[in-house]
């Protein structure tokens, strides 16, 4: 679908217009200029019906490789190539947009700027996209009355009905309300379902994690690294924190197995709540069962807000499993991911397993997030690789705990309160104005 | 190039219409600004002139002179109109150009096409005037529109020249306007060709607009067909300019993004 091989941007800096009326004048055969290399040597494909990822640091050169692609700029070097007749690009939701138009006329005006075949959208189509927009009455309206979401939902509801045969997403889904980005992402799905192909350009990893299977990294303009998006995203953090995340795994130390009562296999499987209904993921390490206790060891799916809950997790590997990993993944009722968190990811390694082998793995999570309703994802993975995955465990009840409401937002963050000496009369002393 | 006009064609003429709209009803005083403005204009070259020229061969007196002017003025306008707005529209339309890779030309286009329906509203009231004063339609008005597709053809090669331009070099639209101020002295439109000296007459004929004016003001005002010869330069004029228009954003086109 889209195969891109050695593709260079270099963008020519000029110090002063002068300098660029100067090479016109010698016909080129002076040069006035300084390079700068924004992309070099990029290859990747995409496979139709794929999702693929585009990370990297802010100036990484991820929107500038979008807009060779989308044809905005052109390429200095290489060559890449577009299976695809239709390709839109949201390098920004309403570019088109003018403000004294309706939503209606806007929507029209966009199809006639993209230069759609039939020149004129099909009124079943404009319907789709009003439907789908969900603006109600302000469909009709001019646009200098909607709001920043509004116009993002008129936009994306408009792309996504012109029936495109690959689609350029550029950061644009990280606005709108939680109901509408949901929406956003069941379409993703359905389009991808129906041969779409996506450039997803996002700093928001977790709709990196959950649309792509495969991404690049992008740094300084160069591919950093291409692979599952998994990895690509460990590579990204580790290039915001400026270190190489190989390196660290070495720094890794064995921790001596604590064994503790209720750590067995068998009492896990005793307690299991896994249900398998949405799983997914090769298994080659699987986790079989895991089960939720409070701090007195009691089976439990409701906890004190602030309380700690034991989250136990049995694995048993199928084939030999070098780095294994455990983790879990916390929901709120809107499906914002509160917290993720695995052993790997804590620096906590985990003996090598061999086929039959099997463990249990503890991660006991303080749940200093608000009283509601929660789901959990649980699983295994291997460095790059999803192992076993579990959606949808729970509902978990955090209920208000013990002591009164100790914080306000999502989730608690380790807070400290401290304070000085009081200075007494220092308003009228006049420290202020001196 | 052409191909993709064509593609884009119905937000071209969209986007003509609607800023026509804009214009006469967008604000209040919008029929003041596009209509009052050029009719004074008009007004105080009349009042100057139809007494200088009076005492000129060739040219007509009183009504017939504010036909005469009228004629030649109103596509001049039109020309300022189209050099002066179509020659931003690249720089105007920065905002879509760096966002989607629609052909520049479109742009451009889009600019001239609202020019062309204020040239049409023109020659219609062009044409009232010339009833007015008593001129018999003829022939020569048929042949109007042809001379007037070369016409839009040259504006259009222009802008899209001075367009181009005008993305690197930001000056270039004050040049522009300083230059139309003394090209408009060395194109016969307040006065008749014969009125000017040896020199300067060489000057104007190698004016490019100078075959358009005559030849509108001849078909309409005089019944009188352009020569062979002016044919020839008008179509030289406009394809010269469409393909030197058209060639530079061929080689220009990743230089032109790059500095938007």
């Amino acid at each position: 679908m889209v195969h891109v091989e050695g593709l260079a941007k270099r963008f020519k800096i000029y110090t002063s217009p002068w300098h660029r009326a100067g090479e016109w004048l010698t016909w080129g055969r002076r040069n006035l200029h300084t390079d700068f290399w924004a992309l070099r040597d990029i290859s990747f494909s995409v496979a139709r019906g794929e999702c693929f990822g585009i990370i990297g640091p802010n100036g990484s050169g991820k929107t500038t490789l979008l807009k060779v692609l989308s044809g905005v700029l052109e390429p200095s070097k290489g060559r890449f190539d577009l299976a695809a007749s239709t390709v839109y690009s949201l390098l920004e939701l309403g570019t088109g947009f003018h403000d004294d138009l309706t939503g209606r006329q806007n929507v029209n005006q966009s199809a006639r700027l993209l230069g759609l075949p039939g020149g004129e959208l099909r009124p079943e189509v404009v319907r789709q996209v009003r439907d789908f927009a969900d603006l109600g009455e302000f469909f009709d309206r001019p646009l200098r009355f909607y709001s920043s979401g509004m116009r993002v939902r008129l936009g994306f509801a408009l792309f996504a009905h012109l029936k495109p045969e690959l689609l350029i997403v550029d950061e644009a889904l990280s606005v709108g309300d939680i109901f509408f980005q949901q929406k956003c992402a069941a379409r993703i799905d359905e389009m991808r379902a129906a041969g779409v192909s996506f450039l997803f350009v996002s700093h928001d990893m977790e709709a990196v994690r959950r649309l792509c299977r495969q991404a690049l990294v992008l740094s300084h303009g160069r591919v950093s690294f291409l692979g599952p998006s998994e990895e690509a995203i460990n590579r990204y953090h580790g290039l915001l924190a400026g270190q190489d995340p190989t390196g660290r795994a070495r720094e890794l130390e064995d921790r001596d197995a604590d064994e503790q009562p209720g750590m067995s296999p068998a009492e896990v499987l005793r307690g299991n709540i896994l249900r398998g209904e949405s799983r997914h993921g090769p298994r080659g390490l699987e986790l079989v069962a895991a089960r939720l206790t409070d701090d007195h060891g009691r089976d439990t799916l409701s906890v004190g807000s602030r309380d700690v809950l034991h989250v136990d997790l049995l694995v048993l590997a199928h084939q030999p499993v070098a780095l294994p990993s455990a983790g879990l993944v916390l929901y709120d009722r809107f499906g914002t991911m509160v917290f993720s968190v695995g052993t790997s990811l804590r620096r906590h390694r985990l003996p090598a397993l061999q086929p039959g082998d099997a463990l249990v793995v503890r991660l006991d999570l303080r749940v200093s997030v608000q009283p509601g309703l929660y789901t959990f994802t649980l699983g295994t993975a291997e460095p790059g690789v999803f192992q076993d995955f579990h959606e949808q465990v729970g509902p978990l009840e955090v209920t208000a705990g013990h002591e009164p409401e100790l914080f306000h937002g999502l989730a608690e963050l380790p807070v400290e309160c401290r304070h000085g000496a009081v200075t007494h009369h220092w308003a009228e002393a006049g420290a202020r104005v001196g | 190039m052409f191909s993709s006009l064509w593609r884009h064609r119905s937000f071209v003429l969209a986007g003509a219409l609607h800023e026509l709209k804009q214009r006469y009803a967008g604000s209040a005083l919008g029929v003041l600004w596009h209509v009052v403005t050029p009719l004074a204009q008009i007004l105080v070259y009349y009042a100057v002139f139809s007494r200088f020229m009076a005492s000129q061969p060739d040219v007509p007196a009183g009504g017939a002179y504010a036909l005469f002017l009228c004629a030649g003025i109103l596509p001049w306008f039109v020309f300022v109109e189209s050099v002066s707005r179509g020659g931003m529209a690249l720089l105007a339309n920065e905002g879509y150009l760096k966002k989607l890779a629609v052909p520049e030309a479109v742009f451009v286009a889009r600019s001239i096409a609202t020019s062309t329906l204020t040239l049409a509203l023109y020659v219609l009231a062009l044409f009232a005037m010339a009833l007015a004063a008593g001129v018999r339609p003829g022939p020569g008005w048929l042949a109007l529109p042809l001379v007037l597709g070369l016409f839009v053809g040259f504006c259009f090669g222009t802008a899209l020249v001075l367009s181009v331009v005008t993305v690197f070099f930001r000056d270039v639209a004050q040049i522009v306007a300083l230059v139309l101020q003394f090209w408009f002295w060395l194109t016969p439109i307040v006065y008749h060709p014969a009125a000017l000296g040896p020199r300067l007459h060489t000057v104007m004929e190698w004016n490019p607009v100078t075959p358009f004016i005559l030849g509108v003001r001849g078909l309409l005002v005089e019944g009188a067909f352009p020569t062979a010869f002016q044919w020839a330069w008008m179509a030289l004029w406009a394809a010269a300019l469409c393909a030197a228009g058209a060639g530079m954003i061929r080689r220009l086109r990743s230089d032109l993004r790059d500095a938007l």
